[in-house]
Parts: structure tokens; C-alpha cells; sequence
């Protein structure tokens, strides 16, 4: 009796001893595929539905697809992301920080549009989520942020559209976000070997940049002071710039998306 | 094992007449040896019988000459008879020692068992875990027979009721003669032993600051535990247990040899549980103990050399606190926002991980009859971790962070929709940790290679992390004791301790990525020209940790400190008294092992000693009126170094110590009267108690700065004021009530003054900023607490305790930056935001009920084979807040962060932490000795 009450507990225990506690886990699969969405409107479509300068509710079920050609990583787009399909470019604006994580550059974006509103800030095309009654606006919340974007495939190569600075000087409302290329550029030459911003401050601050032609026609290029950057210096030589187009009350702005946008290593030109 | 009846004889001297005689003797307990003075002796068929006094002596005189059988008997004991020759004027029978009876034992068994594993833990915050501090800790202190200690640790625990509203750093805590509370901290290290209530019932706890006769004490008392061999009950005892706490099963199997004839005593104790998820989703845990112990008496007892070892690995995932939105969105108390789905499986960010096995070697010489030398060597290493999450340049991956919640969003529509995803979707408000792979896995760097060229990496963003507390500690314990005369003992002690503490950031799990890169992007923002300020490590720049690297900060602190104490205890016919005296030299330093970029230097490398000399003195009274009406009264005062935890102003990056860094003082006084017979005892009692010049270092993370703010507070000053009253009778028959209840008031009384860092900066922040709180409540424990119990113990070996209990008077603790004119600048004073800031919240008062059940059956009647030992099986039901209160919130906190910028406080609201719904523990145990 007692041997068999003891064998009997012994068992008991070590059973217990030895079933486990779940701690391990695998990882997810990877994944690199869109969602199952289809596309039934156009970034131009939605533009277009601004007609009267006042922010103008979306109500149709619009589904766009566009793909992330400028992201916040560097902290010099914030809570915005610069968004294109084959039509155009919009700004999305998001309320929330280090969108890219999610929504990085080369990554398509489905977006259900309804309900959404198509603003202007400064001139500039803005996709955000609800405009308050004084007529200011505020981009999607990132908790409802869910319920209208739905990021796909990653990757895809985004293609600067080349066009040249003495175009882009007045504005150009079809460039509007959109990922652009210009050569044989650089910075003014008060502007170069200047810190891109304050990041010590948090002031922002435009450098001018400038072609080689004998006018020296120019536009701003914008640097937030929170860029990561701010606190860099501009580069001296002349080269390719890419750069987000946007307008900022009736003239050209244009913003890096990081410093390796900046191809400006050649000499000047003047 | 056999009744040890130690027989001492005393020499008492009193006169007596020729025909009768005094019949004396003293009653312990037997296992614990602490006197029991609530015994009655009777002769037999006679009417002759007295009570023992508080020393646990029992006198009766004018005896006949005679042969009579003497009967000593105490409630909680079996009782004890000898026959004895009464045929002299002094007749002594000598030391008796008194068994715990079965019952009682097996009551305190549940009650231990329901004690010690019911403390939920529950992390403040993933990245405010260092103020954790004291959260969890009272409770974890057992039952013992003082019913005002008993409950208070194993009733009112669940309350996270504190005695006197101190944390238990205040306790001196002590395992087999060995001091064991951290000095990093100051608290008791009770998490190393926990699990194993088989072999933790010989306690010793005294409350306040009494002698008492194995140390000075803290101002809280003082915490023993006698877990050697020789003072466990022989036999086997193998139990299992269900349960819906942080732990569904547990199984625990002890076996003692007692005091074998050779004078050797073995005694082994293993302890696992676990569950897959405890009470709070996401919760789970894995904790094994295990505990062993050898002594050898040598020389009749003159010496016993006892060896013991004992750990409790431990893992177990930990719930997080939150806010009443995100609780009211969730649709429960227990909510926790710190576990989500990976690939469909819960998983838990925050693990505790605990392991510090101690080593302990004893020795207790009797000198001779009246004086004894204990002394206790102890060494202990091991690391306590706990895991959260690392983000660097990426969201923040707390589902409650304020800036998810729907209260954070002003347009109604958007507000509607966020409050649907977060009451619909499991994924809105949990942690989402596919989403940490896929950024991850997609995230790359430019980090500068060992060429200084920039190369692409794939970092990850995400990362759990360990913060680890590796320690080890070499501690001396000797105290001698000498009772001089009958009218005087003495104590004095000597005591060395040495703990050093590696403490660090470690990465658990990169989650996807291939590194993580062990820079601060954030301090190279505000100094652009620095070269160096984003490294963490100047001497590993740029580094590429994987998983098990140290990074972001490590080092070392070191703290040693040497103790002597003395203390002469007076005992009178009516008058007790003592005094006692300790001295104290502390040193302690910091040995930095990272370079930080921001200090170079002031972080690498050995800092500065810090040392300080303390002395504390106390001394009390006790005034018997007669043998069972008591006065006493108690007076102390100390003088206390700091914590090395609460020196520094940023540790983890720097040398530097608060300003001023001295000596804090405490003031402390009791008083109070006893009534003791048999059946009914009472105490009622009143305490004050100042703490003057504290130093306490808090940090916690801030989401704007993306990096850890660091409150240093001096002149931080409190006082504990407060009633206490016990009260426990014996009305008929088995039937008992008792009564234990606090009216406390813990406030700071003055103003604090704030040293303000954050590890982004160089600079200080703020130096000298004042906190207006005086005359606030010191927050975090009921100040009010009052149970009553009912009690039925049957002869039939089943017993049923019913408590109620109440709770009230508990406050929010306090954020001190809310309390700077930097919270209210520029605000009216009669606003209504101004108000808002400065007030403290009052947590809801609460009634909870408990039940304590047990039977205990002994087989050996139902089966004839059993003889040669007896056979129980024990059943015990403990179920706690039987009243199902789901809506008891035992602690709440003004979160750390505030916005000085916006004021809008629905962005840091208070978080609160609920006590567990109705809720049990069923133990069956086997028994066999």
C-alpha cells in the first residue's frame, strides 16, 4: 500500500514536473502581396472633385491604388505621406508618426476613399479624414486608420518624373506630389555648406536651389527642423536632385525626402 | 519523529510552606521555541490550574502534596499531560513544548499557500518598471499567530494593504539567521523563496519596533524565517493544487527526516506552478522552487551546523496596468494591454524572469545554559529580469498609448469609429506583433562598418528587450545572545554584506530583423556637431547587436556595508524594558562599462565612493499590570543611507548623485495596551512616524523625448500616523471571530525638491524645482483597512474561516511634476484645470470577502495495513473575494509623463490595477509521517 501510494505520487509529480508552459513562437510568414481590393478611381478622379476651393466630402465608394513615393523616415515629411498612381500625385495625411515603418516608399496603398474628404493646404492636395467646422481639416487618426488603408505589395520601383527647374519655378498643379527629378542643379551659393534646418530649435528653414542657366532660376527647397537631418550641411556641387513637387501659397516648394536624394557632387557650374 | 521534550530546569527561589507546594514550568512552542503565554495548566480533578504570563511561565501554588496528572493546554496546540509527584515545596516541571496541533498546522498551511501565490503581479507600466519597487511586496509576507499579522499578510494582502504604510524595504528580513533584502532596492528578497509554503511555516515577524532578540530591526520590524531541517515536520507531504490565479496547477512535495539519532536532519522541498494563462488574459507562468537543507547536531546539541540552498526560477508573463477608458472600451478590469497574437498564438511582452539561488551555512552554538552564538554565512547570485519593448524611430507599440485612444480624437465621427475598432477588434487593442516582423524584416540602415563606410544593414525597429538586474551577494550574520540573569538578556550582533549589481539592457528578440544598431539617434539631435553624442557605447560605436548583446546601458554598482548592534533587555515583575543601539558604515560606488556619448566622462569606469555613517537607538517599556493587562510603549530614531537605486540621478548613464546626497532620519513611536487571557486577546495600538531627507530617483520612458526622464526627489519627507486594534477570541467551542483593523494617515509634509534629467541631455533639467505636495497622501496602499473573521474548527478535524473585509482611503500616487509651477504656469489658480492637475485622486473604498476551508483525514482508520505511520490526505479550499468585486481597484497612479505644453490630462490619465473577481485555490495533500 504505502510503495503503491508512493509510486503513485512520484508519477503524479513527475508528470507534473515535466508538462510544459508554451514560450515559443514561430514567426509569422513572410508576405509581400495586396490585399484583395481593386481599384475603381484615380488620384486625378478625386482631384477633380474639388471644384468650388472648399473641402469636399468623397461619398462615391471609391477604391484607389497608389504607391508611397515620399515617406516620413527622415522625419522631413510629417504625418503625410506622398502618394502617386499613373494619374497623379496626393498628399495622404495621417495622424500619426513614423508612418514609413508601414507604409515605406515603393509600397501600394489601397485606399477606401469614402467618407474621406479632398482638401487644400496652401494650395497644395490633401486626402485627410474630417474637416472641423472653422474649416480646418485633420488627416486619417492611426486608430481608424485600419479602416481605410490597406498597404499591399512592397517594392515597386518608383520612377522620378525628369522635367527641369526652369519648368517648375511657377506652379505646376499636375506635379503635385509627385516624385521628381532635375539635373544639373545646386544650391545658391549663400545656401551651400549651410545646415539644412535647426534641429537645435526646431526651425524650419528654405535653401535655394538653382540651374546653370545665366538667369539662375530658382525654387525653395524646404527642411523641416525635425528632419533627422536638419542639422547637416548642404553639399556644394552641382548634380541630380530628387525631390516630392509642392506648392506653398502660389510658389514651388520642393522637399527632400532624405540627403541621398542629393546627387550634387560635380562642380559648379557658375 | 519522536516529541522532543527538552526539560530545563529552572532555579526558582521562592519561599513555601511545609504542607503544599508551587508547581511551575514554562510552555514554548515546540517547533518554533517562542513562549507561549496564553497556555492554561491544570491539575487534574482539581480546581488548581493558572495561566502562563508573558513569559510563558505558569506558576500554581498552595498544592497538596500528592501524585496529580498536569494538563497544559493552548488554543492552536495539542494538549500536554504528564503525572507528576508533587512531594517537595518547588516542584518544576520544567520547559514544555507544545505541538501545533494537526488542525491548526494544515490551516496555516492554506492560509500560507493562499498568501504567498495569490499576489498578482502586475507591471505599473512596461516602461515605468522602474518605480516598480514596492507594488507586490507586503503580501508576500505569511501568516503568523498574531492575528493582526496574520491577516494583515494573508487577508488584507489582496488589498495590497501595507502595515503602516511603509514599503517593505522598512523590514528587516532574515532566512536562517541571514539578512536578505537587496540594497539595491532595500526590499526583501521573499520572490527567491516563493512557492515553497511547505517549508516556511517557522516565522518569526514582528511589526514596529520592539525588541527584538535576532536584530535591531527595521522601523517596519522585522521578518524571520527558520527554514533548516532540523525545524521541519518529519515525513512526506506531496500535494497538488488548482487553482484560476496567475497559476492554474501547482504541486509541491516535501520530505523531512527530522532529527535523525545520529544528529543529522534532512529536508528536501521541490514546488512548480504554472499555467498556460492565469486569471488576466495574456498572462502565464512557469515557476519552479525548490529548497533543501542539511544539519548536523553535534555535542548534545551544543552545536548544529546547517547547510541550506534554495532558488525559485520563475517566468512568468506579466499583466500591465491601464486606464479606465481603455478598460471601459475593452469591457473588462482586466484588461492588458502587454500581450497580442503572433501568428494566432498569444504572446506576452512583458516576462518576468527570476533566479537567484542562495546558499546558506549556519551554526548555533549553545555556549553554555544561558548563552548562545549564532552565526549565518550566505552567498546568492542570479539575475532578475523583466522583457518590454525597445522602439527607435517607429510607433509606439502600446495599444492604450493615448494617442490610439479614442478620447485623444476631437472629430465625433472619427471618435465613433476608433470606439467600434477598439470594442470589436481583438487586434485595435493589443500588441500587434506580426506587424513588428514585417517592419523589421523590411527595415535598413546605413551604419558605418568597421571602415567608417556607410553599409546597409538590416536593423530592426522593434525589439524585445531584457532589462537585467544581475546579482550577487556575500553576507556575515552573528548574534549573540546572553541571558545574563533572570532579570536581564542581552543581544548584540555583528553583520557584513557585500551586493554588487550588473544591471543592463540585453536584447531578448530581434523580432524579424538581423540587428539592432545600439545608438541614441535622439541625443545626436540636439548636438549636431557632436561626432559622438548618439553612442551609447563610445567604446563599441555604431555596434551591431544580436540577440543576448548588452546595449544601451551597463553597469556595475557596488555596495558593502558593515553593522554592530546591541541591545540589554530588563525584565521585572511589572516592568519590561530595553534599549538597543545600532552603528552602520555603508560605502557604495558605480562602475560604468559603457562609454556613453553623452558622457564620456563620467560614464566609464569606477566613480567616486559614496560613504556614510548611521546610527539608530531605540527603547521601549512594557508595563504589566497584572498577567494579563499589558502597556507598552516604544521610541526610536535612525538615521538611513540611501539606496544606490535612488542615488544616482541617471544611473544608467552617469556618475553623478543627487545633490546633497546624505542621510535620511526616521522618528519613530508606539505605544499601546494588551489584554491576554486564553480565549480573548487584544491589542489596540498607535504609532507615528517621520521620515525626514529622503532620497527617491524615479524613471520612466517619454514618448516626445523618445528617451528615459529621470526624477531624482530630495527633502522628500513623510508621516505615518495611525491606530491599529487586533482582537481575536475564542467564544465557544470552536467558534471564533477576530478583528483586525488600521485608520492610517501616510502624507508627505513638506515640499520635495526635484533634480530633472533625461538621457537624451547632457544637461540637468531641472535642479532644485520644488514639488508642492505637502499635506497630500502618500498613495498606493488602503490607509484604511478592517477585517473581521469567523472562524469554526470543528474536533472533527475540518475548519471554515470567513472573513470580511473592507477598504478605504486609498489615493492615487502622485506624479511630481504635477505639482512644479511649471504643471500651472499661467493658469488662474481657480480654474478649473488647475484644480485638475493638482488633485488626487481618491481610489472607491471596497468590500471583499474570503474563505478558508479544510479537512483533514487521517486513513489509517479505514485501512488496517496502515501501521507503522500515519497516513492523512488534507483537502483545502481557499476562495478569495467570494463576493465577486470586480470593480476593486487596489492601486492607482498618476502616470509619470504629463504635457506641459497642451495640459490636457486625458493624455497621461491614471492607470489602475483591479483586484481579481471571485477566485480559488483547492489543494489536495498527502501526508504520511
Amino acid at each position: 500500500m504505502k510503495n503503491f501510494i508512493i509510486a503513485l505520487l512520484a508519477v503524479g509529480f513527475l508528470a507534473g514536473m515535466s508538462s510544459c508552459v508554451k514560450e515559443k513562437f514561430t514567426a509569422p510568414p513572410v508576405t509581400n502581396t495586396d490585399p484583395d481590393l481593386t481599384a475603381n478611381a484615380t488620384i486625378a478622379q478625386l482631384k477633380a472633385l474639388y471644384t468650388t476651393n472648399v473641402p469636399v466630402q468623397i461619398t462615391q465608394d471609391y477604391i484607389i491604388s497608389a504607391v508611397v513615393v515620399g515617406d516620413d523616415r527622415s522625419g522631413n515629411l510629417y504625418k503625410s505621406l506622398a502618394i502617386e498612381d499613373a494619374s497623379g500625385g496626393i498628399t495622404l495625411s495621417i495622424v500619426g508618426s513614423d508612418l514609413y515603418t508601414t507604409m515605406p516608399i515603393g509600397r501600394r496603398l489601397f485606399i477606401k476613399c469614402k467618407n474621406l474628404y479632398v482638401v487644400q493646404y496652401s494650395g497644395m492636395f490633401q486626402l485627410v479624414a474630417y474637416v472641423n467646422g472653422d474649416g480646418t481639416f485633420g488627416g486619417i487618426p492611426t486608430s481608424t486608420e485600419t479602416q481605410y488603408i490597406f498597404p499591399g505589395k512592397r517594392g515597386i520601383p518608383v520612377t522620378p518624373i525628369v522635367t527641369s527647374l526652369a519648368s517648375i519655378t511657377s506652379p505646376n498643379v499636375a506635379l503635385q506630389s509627385e516624385l521628381i527629378e532635375l539635373d544639373n542643379v545646386e544650391f545658391s551659393s549663400i545656401d551651400k555648406n549651410q545646415r539644412y534646418a535647426d534641429p537645435v530649435n526646431l526651425i524650419s528653414v528654405s535653401h535655394m536651389l538653382e540651374d546653370c542657366t545665366p538667369n539662375r532660376d530658382d525654387v525653395a527647397v524646404y527642411t523641416s527642423g525635425y528632419a533627422n537631418f536638419a542639422g547637416s550641411r548642404t553639399p556644394s556641387g552641382n548634380g541630380k536632385v530628387l525631390c516630392i513637387y509642392g506648392v506653398y501659397n502660389g510658389a514651388t516648394q520642393l522637399t527632400i525626402r532624405d540627403t541621398t536624394d542629393l546627387f550634387l557632387t560635380g562642380p559648379s557650374c557658375h | 519523529m519522536k516529541k522532543i521534550l527538552s526539560i530545563l530546569f529552572c532555579a526558582f527561589s521562592l519561599a513555601t510552606f511545609a504542607q503544599t507546594a508551587t508547581v511551575k514550568g514554562l510552555v514554548k512552542d515546540e517547533l518554533s521555541q517562542k513562549i507561549l503565554d496564553t497556555a492554561i495548566a491544570t491539575l487534574v480533578g482539581t480546581d488548581f490550574k493558572a495561566n502562563t504570563n508573558a513569559d510563558g511561565v505558569f506558576v500554581i501554588t498552595g498544592v497538596p502534596y500528592g501524585q496529580y496528572t498536569i494538563e497544559i493546554k493552548e488554543g492552536g496546540h495539542a494538549s500536554y499531560s504528564q503525572v507528576i509527584q508533587v512531594n517537595q515545596p518547588q516542584v518544576v516541571v520544567g520547559s514544555v513544548g507544545l505541538k501545533i496541533s494537526e488542525a491548526v498546522v494544515e490551516r496555516e498551511d492554506a492560509r500560507d499557500k493562499a498568501v504567498i501565490e495569490d499576489v498578482p503581479t502586475v507591471t505599473i507600466t512596461d516602461v515605468e518598471a522602474k518605480d516598480l519597487g514596492d507594488v507586490n511586496i507586503g503580501s508576500a509576507i505569511g501568516a503568523t499567530t498574531d492575528v493582526f499579522i496574520s491577516v494583515t499578510s494573508f487577508v488584507q494582502s489582496e488589498a495590497r494593504f501595507r502595515v503602516r504604510g511603509y514599503n517593505f524595504g522598512q523590514t528587516e528580513a532574515f532566512m536562517n539567521g541571514l539578512p536578505v533584502n537587496d540594497l539595491f532596492t532595500g526590499n526583501g528578497l521573499t520572490g527567491t523563496w516563493a512557492g515553497l509554503t511547505n517549508i516556511t511555516h517557522n516565522r518569526d515577524i514582528t511589526i514596529g519596533i520592539g525588541a527584538n532578540d535576532n536584530s535591531f530591526g527595521g522601523v517596519g520590524g522585522t521578518y524571520s524565517l527558520n527554514t533548516s531541517a532540523s525545524a521541519q515536520r518529519e515525513g512526506l507531504n506531496v500535494s497538488y493544487g488548482v487553482a484560476d490565479r496567475n497559476f492554474r496547477n501547482r504541486i509541491m512535495a516535501t520530505y523531512s527526516t527530522g532529527v535523525l539519532k545520529s544528529g543529522w536532519a534532512v529536508t528536501a522541498s521541490f514546488t512548480r506552478r504554472w499555467a498556460d494563462h492565469g486569471y488576466v488574459p495574456g498572462t502565464f507562468m512557469d515557476a519552479y522552487s525548490y529548497h533543501f537543507s542539511v544539519d548536523k547536531h553535534f555535542a548534545g546539541n551544543k552545536h548544529v551546523l546547517s547547510f541550506t540552498a534554495y532558488g525559485a526560477p520563475t517566468i512568468e508573463g506579466v499583466a500591465v496596468a491601464s486606464t479606465a477608458e481603455a478598460y471601459g472600451l475593452a469591457g473588462s478590469n482586466y484588461y492588458n494591454s502587454g500581450w497580442g497574437y503572433q501568428n494566432g498564438v498569444m504572446r506576452s511582452a512583458n516576462i518576468r524572469n527570476n533566479f537567484q539561488p542562495q546558499f546558506i551555512l549556519s551554526h548555533q552554538w549553545k555556549i553554555n545554559a544561558r548563552s548562545t552564538l549564532n552565526t549565518a554565512v550566505g552567498f546568492a547570485f542570479g539575475k532578475n529580469s523583466r522583457t518590454g519593448l525597445v522602439y527607435t524611430n517607429s510607433p509606439n507599440p502600446r495599444p492604450d498609448y493615448y494617442k490610439y485612444m479614442p478620447s485623444y480624437l476631437t472629430d465625433t465621427v472619427q471618435q465613433a469609429l476608433a470606439e467600434q475598432s477598439w470594442r470589436e477588434n481583438v487586434s485595435q487593442r493589443q500588441i500587434n506583433w506580426d506587424n513588428f516582423y514585417e517592419v523589421n524584416r523590411n527595415n535598413y540602415t546605413l551604419v558605418p562598418n568597421a571602415q567608417g563606410i556607410p553599409t546597409l544593414i538590416n536593423s530592426s525597429l522593434y525589439v524585445q528587450f531584457k532589462s537585467v538586474s544581475d546579482q550577487k551577494r556575500f553576507n556575515v550574520n552573528s548574534v549573540y545572545n546572553n541571558s545574563i540573569t533572570d532579570y536581564l538578556n542581552f543581544q548584540a550582533g555583528l553583520r557584513y554584506q557585500l551586493e554588487t549589481s550588473e544591471n543592463y539592457y540585453q536584447i531578448a528578440d530581434l523580432l524579424g530583423g538581423k540587428y539592432f544598431v545600439d545608438v541614441n539617434q535622439y541625443a545626436q539631435l540636439a548636438y549636431p556637431d557632436s561626432a559622438n553624442a548618439a553612442q551609447n557605447n563610445l567604446n563599441t560605436p555604431n555596434r551591431l547587436c544580436t540577440v543576448g548583446d548588452k546595449f544601451q546601458y551597463d553597469y556595475i554598482t557596488v555596495q558593502h556595508n558593515f553593522t554592530a548592534w546591541a541591545q540589554p533587555q530588563f525584565h521585572f515583575k511589572h516592568v519590561d524594558f530595553f534599549v538597543a543601539a545600532e552603528l552602520k558604515f555603508t560605502s557604495f560606488w558605480r562602475n560604468g562599462l559603457f562609454r556613453n556619448g553623452l558622457f564620456p566622462d563620467s560614464s566609464y569606469g569606477k566613480s567616486p565612493m559614496q560613504n556614510f555613517i548611521n546610527y539608530a537607538v531605540k527603547g521601549g517599556v512594557t508595563y504589566k499590570i497584572d498577567g494579563k493587562n499589558f502597556l507598552y510603549a516604544n521610541g526610536a530614531y535612525f538615521t538611513k543611507a540611501p539606496l544606490i537605486g535612488d542615488a544616482y540621478i541617471s544611473a544608467q548613464t552617469r556618475e553623478q548623485v543627487a545633490p546633497g546626497l546624505g542621510n535620511s532620519q526616521v522618528y519613530s513611536g508606539e505605544a499601546g495596551y494588551m489584554y491576554k487571557t486564553s480565549n480573548i486577546k487584544l491589542r489596540a495600538s498607535f504609532f507615528a512616524t517621520q521620515f525626514n531627507n529622503q532620497t527617491q530617483t524615479i524613471s520612466f520612458y517619454n514618448d516626445d523625448l523618445a528617451t528615459f526622464v529621470n526624477y531624482t526627489l530630495t527633502n522628500l519627507n513623510t508621516r505615518h500616523l495611525g491606530g491599529e486594534l487586533a482582537f481575536d477570541a475564542k467564544v465557544y467551542k470552536g467558534f471564533g471571530v477576530s478583528a483586525v483593523a488600521t485608520y492610517a494617515q501616510s502624507i508627505y509634509t513638506d515640499r520635495a525638491l526635484a533634480t530633472v534629467t533625461n538621457d537624451n541631455s547632457a544637461a540637468v533639467i531641472e535642479s532644485g524645482q520644488t514639488v508642492y505636495w505637502k499635506n497630500y497622501n502618500v498613495g498606493g496602499a488602503p490607509q484604511l483597512a478592517a477585517t473581521v473573521g469567523v472562524s469554526y474548527h470543528s474536533p472533527q478535524a475540518w475548519y471554515v474561516d470567513l472573513y470580511f473585509n473592507y477598504y478605504g482611503n486609498n489615493y492615487a500616487s502622485l506624479n511630481p511634476a504635477r505639482f512644479t509651477t511649471q504643471a500651472v504656469t499661467n493658469l488662474d489658480p481657480s480654474s478649473a484645470l488647475w484644480q485638475q492637475i493638482i488633485a488626487q485622486e481618491k481610489l472607491p473604498n471596497a468590500f471583499t470577502m474570503d474563505l478558508f476551508a479544510g479537512y483533514t483525514w487521517l486513513m489509517n482508520n479505514q485501512f488496517a495495513k496502515m501501521k507503522k505511520y500515519k497516513y492523512y490526505l488534507v483537502f483545502g479550499l481557499n476562495v478569495t473575494n467570494m463576493n465577486n468585486n470586480r470593480n476593486f481597484i487596489t492601486s492607482g497612479y498618476e502616470q509619470y509623463n504629463f504635457d506641459f505644453k497642451t495640459r490636457n490630462l486625458a493624455y497621461y490619465p491614471n492607470r489602475y490595477v483591479y483586484a481579481y473577481g471571485a477566485n480559488y485555490l483547492f489543494t489536495v495533500s498527502f501526508r504520511m509521517n
